[in-house]
């Protein structure tokens, strides 16, 4: 069967078959190069991987979005796996596509509102302080992504906002 | 002094309430709402709680510290770092109450701690200060906004151009003020490519000052230390000799007791300025302590019982001035770099230390705890000590390899990277490395393509398995459940 995985930018078409009766064996084809791994699930999120010999742990860090972090040799790799298969994701943290002509400014993080720096109707430049949110006791103002206007300010001075809450919309 | 008060949280909570159990002292801790669970809590033998999660309503509530100090019949106290560790005003509360605080007297405290007063200190003692004061246009662009009161980097902006001034100002003095509970800021000149050295010093109640072998803090950015060392591989054996003289000469002009630090910035030319001085413990004592064999919780607990120095140091092989080794410590925020180090606090899912030779992590957080939204982003502390620098970077980058968090973002690979580089290892950085680093765009190290493949190959897999239910049972070596999973794979 063929799973579908973009990492560092590029598309990887990964085929994997079970490489015989012993049951930790894995013949996995990528580029029409065909291997066969020892997989070796040391709980659901780390695996143990022999490759000819070479070993390696790796730890996967389960994200937001279809976004998988790929841990291997201190080193993390966003891995984005074609859909269909696992989705271990819940739907509601799935990423919703804003129409093209918009752009949400999120808060990356759980936090509070201290101060909007804009208003509605306002025009900022890409990379303008439109909000600033306190967490862990650090101020950190979010940007604008990009040219526009103020088209909408969703969150009030003082709002407690959890990760992802869309905080001002810019058109 | 027979039962301790610790008025912290967090790692620097469990790293003093560690020397208390070893010196046979009871140990009270405190909680806010949301640190009910925390490890502090779990290892002291008391706990009680001071109030919901704002600072200010608990940790910063000098009252209600205090009266859980009567209540629970502590004798002492011990406010760690941050929080109100340099308040004079609870130093003082302390001694009203009967209670031996573990730090240096409200005096010294007050007098370094504001840091125009500690300038002013340093001049007098004929150590160089950085170029500063009230007024911006005197001081000259590109400059620092500092809090008076301030430390950690909180509360402190740097600007370039004076059309950004107001709104700098504005911040700190907002962070000042819910970090500190005073917004009052300064100005300094911002050094081109300074390099951050300090000195930690121990004062007992004899007049004694001991200088100890310098800190190299280089490595920040935005002004939050990333990582220390000591020795540093900048400093030349007179630079040592001068920059340890010009501390005591600080702190003998402060009458300090307890432990504290002197900051200084060098400037390429290998000149020194007096920087501030932190009265209280600091974030990367250990460092000092792997190469000194000192522990300096328990070096302020008997300084503040009325034991000399040299007491306290009696019987270290290395008599304390003269450093053993190397030592680096990386800390391990919860923060995401690939946003910009925006916090990233949630639930630890997986969490495993570095261990082995000459590892030691000096953590607050353990596997199900959720880092609250509420207070400092810092999780751990990783320390390796070698017998020399190099095999100290090879021995922190094996560890931070081994260290295991997930759930949360955090600056292991960051740090990895950093300690990792060529650079690094060449000893050349300075405190704008970080930042310059993340300018040319964020990643530590080139990308590998057959790291790639093998990080794709392992996320087929992954999602591949998750596609049949495993048993729980059975345990990763099963052969029903390989089994199993080489079945879902036809």
């Amino acid at each position: 069967m063929n799973v579908n995985v973009t990492v560092g930018g590029r598309p990887w078409k990964i085929a994997i078959e079970p490489a015989s009766e012993r049951p930790r064996q894995v013949a996995v084809t990528v580029d029409g190069r065909r291997r066969v791994l020892d997989v070796s699930w040391i709980d659901a999120d780390t695996l143990s991987m022999i490759d000819g010999g070479t070993a390696c742990e790796i730890r996967m860090h389960r994200r937001d979005n279809g976004v998988v972090g790929v841990e291997i040799g201190g080193r993390i790799y966003e891995a984005v796996v074609q859909k269909g298969f696992r989705d271990p994701f819940s739907a509601s943290r799935s990423a919703k596509t804003d129409p093209g002509t918009f752009s949400a400014i999120k808060s990356p993080m759980p936090g509070r509102v201290l101060r909007v720096l804009v208003a509605v109707g306002d025009s900022v430049a890409a990379h303008q302080g439109v909000v600033v949110v306190e967490a862990m006791k650090m101020e950190n103002e979010l940007r604008a992504p990009r040219d526009g206007i103020v088209k909408e300010i969703v969150v009030a001075v003082g709002a407690t906002v959890e990760a992802g809450t869309v905080l001002v919309v810019v058109e | 002094m027979n039962k301790l008060l610790v008025a912290n949280r967090g790692e620097i909570a469990v790293r003093v309430i560690r020397t208390c159990q070893e010196m046979g002292l009871g140990t009270v801790a405190v909680y806010s709402e949301c640190d009910r669970n925390a490890l502090h809590v779990r290892l002291a033998d008391e706990a009680h709680a001071i109030g919901p999660d704002r600072a200010s309503e608990s940790y910063l509530r000098i009252d209600r510290l205090i009266d859980v100090a009567r209540r629970s019949g502590a004798d002492g106290v011990h406010p760690g770092y941050g929080f109100l560790a340099e308040n004079a005003a609870f130093a003082e509360a302390c001694a009203e109450a009967g209670l031996t605080f573990i730090g240096p007297d409200p005096a010294a405290m007050r007098a370094m701690g504001s840091k125009t007063a500690a300038r002013a200190i340093a001049s007098a003692a004929g150590v160089p200060v950085v170029p500063g004061g009230d007024d911006p246009e005197a001081v000259g662009y590109p400059l620092l906004v500092k809090a008076v009161a301030g430390g950690g980097g909180k509360g402190m902006r740097a600007v370039r151009a004076p059309a950004d001034l107001a709104s700098a100002v504005q911040m700190a003095r907002s962070e000042a003020q819910s970090s500190f509970g005073d917004d009052r800021v300064y100005f300094e000149r911002l050094l081109d490519k300074p390099r951050h050295i300090e000195v930690q010093l121990l004062g007992d109640a004899y007049g004694t000052i001991v200088p100890f072998v310098e800190r190299e803090c280089s490595i920040q950015r935005r002004h939050q230390k990333l990582v220390e060392e000591t020795p540093s591989p900048s400093v030349t054996p007179d630079l040592r000799g001068r920059l340890m003289a010009a501390a005591e000469a600080i702190g003998r002009a402060a009458r300090y007791t307890s432990a504290g630090t002197i900051e200084f910035l060098v400037d390429t030319a290998g000149e020194f300025y007096f920087l501030e001085m932190n009265t209280r413990l600091q974030v990367e004592h250990p460092i000092t302590e792997e190469v000194t064999g000192l522990d300096f919780v328990r070096a302020q607990i008997e300084i503040a019982r009325g034991m000399p120095i040299a007491a306290i140091t009696a019987g270290l092989k290395s008599g304390a001035i003269d450093a053993n080794g190397h030592a680096i410590e990386v800390r391990v925020y919860a923060e995401n770099p690939d946003e910009g180090f925006l916090p990233s606090p949630g639930l630890i899912t997986r969490l495993r230390a570095p261990s082995g030779p000459g590892i030691r992590d000096d953590s607050g957080a353990y596997e199900g705890w959720t880092v609250p939204t509420a207070y400092d982003p810092l999780v751990s502390k990783v320390i390796a000590w070698a017998p020399d620098r190099p095999r100290a970077v090879r021995r922190m980058v094996r560890a931070l390899q081994e260290y295991d968090v997930r759930g949360i973002r955090t600056t292991i690979e960051f740090c990895r990277g950093v300690v990792g580089s060529p650079a690094f290892a060449a000893g050349e950085f300075d405190t704008t490395y970080v930042d310059r680093l993340l300018d040319q765009n964020g990643r530590t190290a080139a990308n590998d393509e057959r790291m790639e493949e093998t990080a794709a190959i392992a996320a087929a897999l992954w999602a591949k398995m998750g596609t049949r239910t495993t048993t729980p049972f059975s345990g990763p070596d099963s052969p029903w459940a390989q089994r199993a999973r080489a079945e879902s794979l036809r």
